[in-house]
């Protein structure tokens, strides 16, 4: 066991390794010179300053020299100052990343509460018309664009109940109404489609548990239906749910573009955004490397899961 | 969860599929899955109207005219017009045939590349080659969604080969994890032990045995795949990434009509209508083909 | 356009002509559609002003830095407009029109210059206070910070150096007062010193106790009271403000909203007082005067050109017939009506500018005529039209890659077929554009402050921003003349002239209009006098009605 999460975190730490070297490399290709985008203004800007920036931004050194120098400070939790609001990297992700984690949460926490009850239920009255219009409803959640659903929602309510969803992020420790206020929407929005995917995972993977051999003898046992589903089979079904969650947990931090645009929320997807299309090439960095940390963190929080709730699940 | 995740984030291998493909007839899908065959019957007419969309639509997709920004649906704009005076209901033809044909080649692209490492992974499973090339696919997941699609945007620019090439990217390790995984189960099986032992050769037993046994899941995998791969055309076009202007496109008709909600829904409405109906149509038959693949289930 | 950091690349939904809108000029309007010709009503006289309350407004895009030196970026000197102050700045009220160039004094009481034009002398005001934070705690402002500022302003690269490029030496003989001496003449330098970068600095700005990028310490109306990024700034009333009862709003609230749905959605709902021109587009500014007929529509005329641009050194833009025809085939009009709020016919020179050819001029010059267009295409040789790729990039906002469609269906009518390629501003602006790595391009030009910086740029054959490989003999004589004519007249004429054989014989890069931007007020707010300068000085004397909802919330 202890032999298997430290092989895990060492082979997490390389891939960790390969998406910074990847990403850094990448970004070099990337047309676009950073050095002349900030000196843009400047008209008659000479060779000199041009020089006198790029040393400044660190893009004198060889390229190598760059790369261990990002990934030494790295390790120590520092990604370099960004190049456009010259804050540091990490404190501008300190700020942003709890925001897209907490609407990752309530998505997941929205997309649970509802999907867990709506799988149960096709499971349990399988192929009945309850089963097929759950699953209508969970497939139509899965097919409308969120990003859609969000522009829908901000205009039509307030335009027909004049409402409108608070205009400046607060954190829930500022003003919770107005934190949990604003990120209903956006969670909302995101979590429907979650919703579908662990409604639709949960039935087949129950419907398959259900015809285990060892449903069977509980259920030759005498015991009735519905406790054979809430007692027995759900808990051995939760597998590959928690498998599905724990990749969707890596979708969410990759942020959401548009939403958080919808929503006025700044999270980790609008940086990223900006950041590549102005070569802020410490700020992207960073987030990939926080992303991949997390990546790699709840991957492995999952596998460890699998042995929680299945002991039959042994690492090797 | 995000909105241009085509990654793996909501197609997991289907735990119940099984192979028994090619032997059933659709009028046996229609009676155990009735919404499938619907489904499947709207995806026909979405294809049907997406190749014919020359002969079917009214005018040239592009054409402004300009005597008639922002018309209301009616006669002879049968959906209206956008604010350069493009007829919607044609450039909602044309946009079927945009999101068909990016859907259609990443999953050729991704589902092939993605399968083949899966394969050949999970045939040496536990060997120096699995390893590299599940590490490799480790990095790729690992890196977030929207990074990879920007920066293919960034070095290639804006068109739908380069759509192709960056949704592509996110669905292969998908298509890996299913087939890899279909492939260590088929690996312990009986019969290929067999063959192993009478002295076939690995391109043998592959091609024998492994592919046929994969095209089940595969085509659950691919269905709903597709459906997620639309969705982030349109996100990606939405975002300006995408498909390039004037080329009609869902998503850019949704980007450009989100400005005009109030004024004239009917530019959001429609694309955005057969949008989802289009997604719901492939995930329904995913759904559909999931079960339908699945003895067990359908001998309940 | 070489004004990277002013076009802040935002979520590209709503990513706004920063550029365009930034800048307005008091030219009359042209253009418009429907509903919005009824003009911004005068202001009623609504008694005396009413201190108190709270002014709520959204803007799109945050400031990446407070720093007025470093960043040209209109979102930075909006940020800290109301926060720092110049020594002189323009002069807006009820009796002055929109965008007049009559300046008052700010910072310095007085100011007057020698008859050889060569020594200027700003009297200080006395007793004015910086804001009572740390480092700098409410010290007295005095001519020091003058120098600190000056000093800074030359020691750093950025397009404020040539606002002080005629200067020689700046002196500071006693506090109150601060002493230019020019290297040449120049008449003009007092408007010089009300341009937006000319803010004046604390000393312990200038020498790193604090840090200007994150903190704004000045002397103006409003103190930063918080900034939290790309979220909001609040500010308060500065208590010490030296003119005597400003300003009477107690707190500006500024929402970061990216998206403009969103803004408008919290117009609508009363969450805000004012919609901004980057927030807000033709066809919404109607819907929202239709729907509430007592709010106040601001139209703003702009300076910003858009143009097509051809590279000369490819074949076939290399001929004047191609180009002359790319000029002629665009029906500018239906054009500026469609996708903009309106606007004027531009020449080389925007029009408002000294020396600029008249809209009507322009407009007759370069006619819509898609007959000739494909005549001179036959000249060239190319009876059938050809193919070529034009780059555009979505960093100026969606408008311009609509424009950039509506050229390229204007053009495929005459025969010349355009792809379009959608570049990311970093790409289109470093590598293609300014790399002349291109064919022919759509896009937006930065207003330039003078005649003369548009035509030595861009048209020079040796020009910094000739990056369309201009070259002729002739034109660079012209331009040459222009600059060493000292008779205003002359020049004018001479300029006039300049623009007009740059339209009929090198017709490259084609202007095609500046357009207007539209911004929504409530009624409920009064005195809203703004200047088209990049800054928030006139915030000092705007007052809430009884009515505003930012008096109770």
């Amino acid at each position: 066991m202890i032999e298997y999460v430290v092989r895990r975190v060492l082979y997490g730490l390389l891939v960790i390794a390969l998406v910074t070297v990847f990403v850094f490399l990448t970004l070099r290709l990337i047309p676009g010179d950073v050095v002349r985008l900030q000196l843009a203004d400047a008209p008659g800007v000479t060779q000199e300053q041009l020089d006198a920036r790029a040393a400044a931004l660190g893009l004198d050194q060889p390229l190598v020299a760059q790369l261990l120098k990002f990934l030494g400070d790295a390790f120590t939790g520092d990604f370099g100052i960004s190049f456009q609001s010259q804050q540091p990297v990490t404190s501008i992700i300190a700020e942003r990343l709890p925001i897209t984690l907490q609407l990752g949460l309530m998505a997941l926490i929205i997309s649970i509460a509802l999907g867990v009850p709506l799988g149960l239920l096709a499971a349990y009255k399988q192929n009945s018309w309850l089963d097929q219009s759950l699953r209508v409803v969970s497939v139509a959640g899965l097919s409308i664009p969120n990003f859609w659903l969000g522009l829908l929602l901000v205009t039509y309510l307030a335009i027909w109940f004049a409402w409108s969803p608070p205009l400046v992020y607060r954190s829930p420790t500022e003003d919770l109404v107005s934190n949990l206020t604003q990120m209903a929407l956006p969670a909302l929005a995101l979590g429907v489609s979650g919703m579908a995917a662990i409604a639709r995972m949960l039935r087949s993977s129950l419907l398959e548990v259900m015809r285990s051999n060892f449903v069977r003898t509980v259920r030759a046992k005498g015991a009735p239906e519905r406790t054979v589903l809430l007692t027995h089979a759900v808990r051995n079904s939760l597998v590959p749910v928690f498998s599905l969650i724990g990749v969707q947990v890596g979708g969410i931090l990759g942020g959401t573009v548009i939403l958080e645009s919808i929503f006025a929320i700044p999270g980790m997807g609008s940086m990223i955004f900006q950041a590549v299309q102005m070569r802020d090439y410490p700020v992207v960095l960073g987030a990939v490397v926080v992303f991949g940390a997390v990546f790699v963190t709840v991957n492995l929080v999952v596998d460890l899961l699998y042995g929680v709730i299945d002991p039959r699940i042994r690492y090797a | 969860m995000s909105e241009i995740d085509a990654g793996p984030a909501t197609v997991v291998a289907p735990p119940a599929v099984r192979a028994r493909a090619g032997r059933r007839g659709f009028g046996r899908l229609l009676r155990t899955q009735p919404l499938g065959a619907i489904a499947a019957v709207v995806i026909v007419l979405f294809v049907a109207a997406a190749a014919l969309a020359p002969f079917i639509a009214p005018f040239d997709p592009t054409a402004q005219h300009r005597d008639a920004f922002l018309a209301v649906p009616g006669s002879p704009y049968l959906m209206g017009t956008d604010d350069l005076g493009r007829d919607i209901f044609s450039r909602v033809l044309y946009g079927a045939r945009t999101s068909l044909l990016v859907a259609v080649c990443t999953l050729v692209a991704g589902g092939v590349i993605g399968m083949v490492i899966g394969v050949v992974s999970g045939y040496y499973a536990g060997g120096w080659v699995d390893t590299l090339l599940q590490r490799i696919m480790d990095t790729l997941m690992a890196i977030p969604g929207i990074v990879l699609l920007l920066f293919i945007a960034a070095l290639l620019g804006p068109s739908i080969r380069n759509t192709v090439i960056a949704l592509s990217l996110l669905v292969i390790p998908t298509f890996n994890r299913v087939s890899r995984g279909e492939m260590l189960r088929i690996r312990e099986e009986l019969y290929v032990e067999s063959a192993r032992a009478s002295g076939c050769s690995t391109w043998r037993i592959l091609r024998r045995h492994g592919l046929p046994n994969l095209l089940a899941p595969i085509l659950v995998v691919a269905s709903l795949t597709f459906a997620i791969i639309i969705i982030a055309e349109s996100a990606l076009s939405f975002l300006g990434i995408g498909t390039p202007p004037p080329t009609p496109s869902w998503g850019a008709m949704l980007s450009d009509g989100s400005r005009y909600m109030e004024i004239a829904p009917w530019m959001v409405v429609f694309p955005g209508g057969a949008l989802t109906l289009g997604v719901l149509a492939f995930n329904l038959l995913g759904d559909a083909l999931r079960d339908f693949f699945d003895p067990k289930q359908s001998t309940r | 356009m070489r004004r990277l950091s002013r076009i802040r690349v935002a979520l590209v939904i709503l990513m706004v002509a920063l550029l365009g809108t930034a800048c307005f000029s008091p030219a009359s309007t042209g253009g418009g559609g429907g509903a919005l010709e009824q003009e911004r009503p005068l202001q009623q006289d609504a008694g005396p002003p009413q201190p108190g309350g709270t002014f709520r407004y959204t803007l799109p895009s945050d400031a990446k830095s407070l720093d007025p030196h470093t960043q040209s970026s209109y979102n930075t000197h909006i940020a800290i407009g109301s926060t720092y102050s110049k020594l002189v700045d323009y002069k807006t009220g009820p009796d002055i029109p929109y965008g007049a160039s009559e300046l008052e004094g700010d910072l310095a009481e007085s100011w007057e210059v020698s008859p050889d034009g060569l020594t200027w002398t700003f009297t200080l005001r006395q007793g004015v206070k910086w804001h009572n934070t740390a480092p700098v705690n409410g010290r007295e402002f005095t001519s020091a910070d003058v120098i600190c500022t000056m000093d800074r302003i030359r020691a750093l690269p950025g397009q404020q150096v040539g606002q002080l490029a005629t200067v020689d030496s700046w002196t500071a003989p006693d506090p109150y007062t601060v002493v230019f001496t020019l290297k040449t003449p120049y008449a003009e330098f007092d408007t010089n010193m009300a341009g937006h970068f000319m803010w004046i600095l604390p000393c312990e700005g200038t020498s790193g106790q604090f840090d200007l990028n994150t903190q704004a310490i000045g002397t103006g109306a409003y103190v930063m009271e918080t900034w939290a990024r790309d979220r909001e700034r609040v500010l308060v009333k500065n208590p010490d403000y030296f003119v005597e009862g400003q300003p009477y709003i107690d707190k500006i609230q500024i929402s970061i909203v990216p998206d403009q749905a969103a803004s408008l959605a919290a117009f609508r709902t009363g969450q805000t007082d004012f919609l901004s021109t980057l927030s807000l587009d033709k066809t919404q500014a109607e819907k929202v005067l239709a729907e509430d007929p007592t709010a106040i529509l601001f139209r703003e005329a702009g300076l910003t050109e858009t143009r097509v641009f051809m590279n000369q050194a490819k074949a076939p833009f290399d001929k004047l017939e191609v180009r002359r025809a790319v000029a002629l085939a665009i029906d500018r009009k239906a054009m500026v009506a469609a996708i903009r709020a309106g606007g004027n016919e531009t020449g080389p020179v925007s029009p408002t500018l000294f020396g600029g050819l008249p809209a009507e001029e322009s407009a007759r010059l370069q006619p819509y005529d898609p007959e000739q267009a494909k005549q001179l295409l036959a000249q060239a040789g190319l009876p059938d039209g050809f193919t070529a790729k034009m780059i555009v990039t979505d960093g100026y906002g969606a408008n311009v890659v609509r424009e950039a469609q509506w050229v390229q269906e204007d053009l495929a009518k005459v025969g010349i077929k355009l792809e379009l390629d959608v570049q990311d501003y970093a790409t289109y602006f470093t590598e293609s554009w300014a790399q002349k790595n291109y064919d022919i391009g759509y896009g937006l030009q930065t207003p330039f402050l003078a005649a003369d910086d548009y035509l030595t740029g861009e048209w020079l054959s040796t020009g910094a921003r000739n990056w369309y490989n201009i070259n002729d003999p002739q034109l660079d004589q012209m331009i040459n003349a222009q600059r060493g004519e000292l008779d205003e007249a002359k020049r004018e004429q001479m300029l006039l002239d300049t623009q007009r054989y740059i339209i009929e014989n090198v017709s490259n890069p084609v202007p095609l209009y500046v357009y207007d931007g539209l911004s929504i007020y409530k009624e409920y707010l009064h005195d809203t006098w703004s200047h088209p300068d990049y800054g928030t000085r006139h915030q000092a004397r705007m007052w809430l009605g009884p009515e505003a909802p930012g008096r109770t919330g």
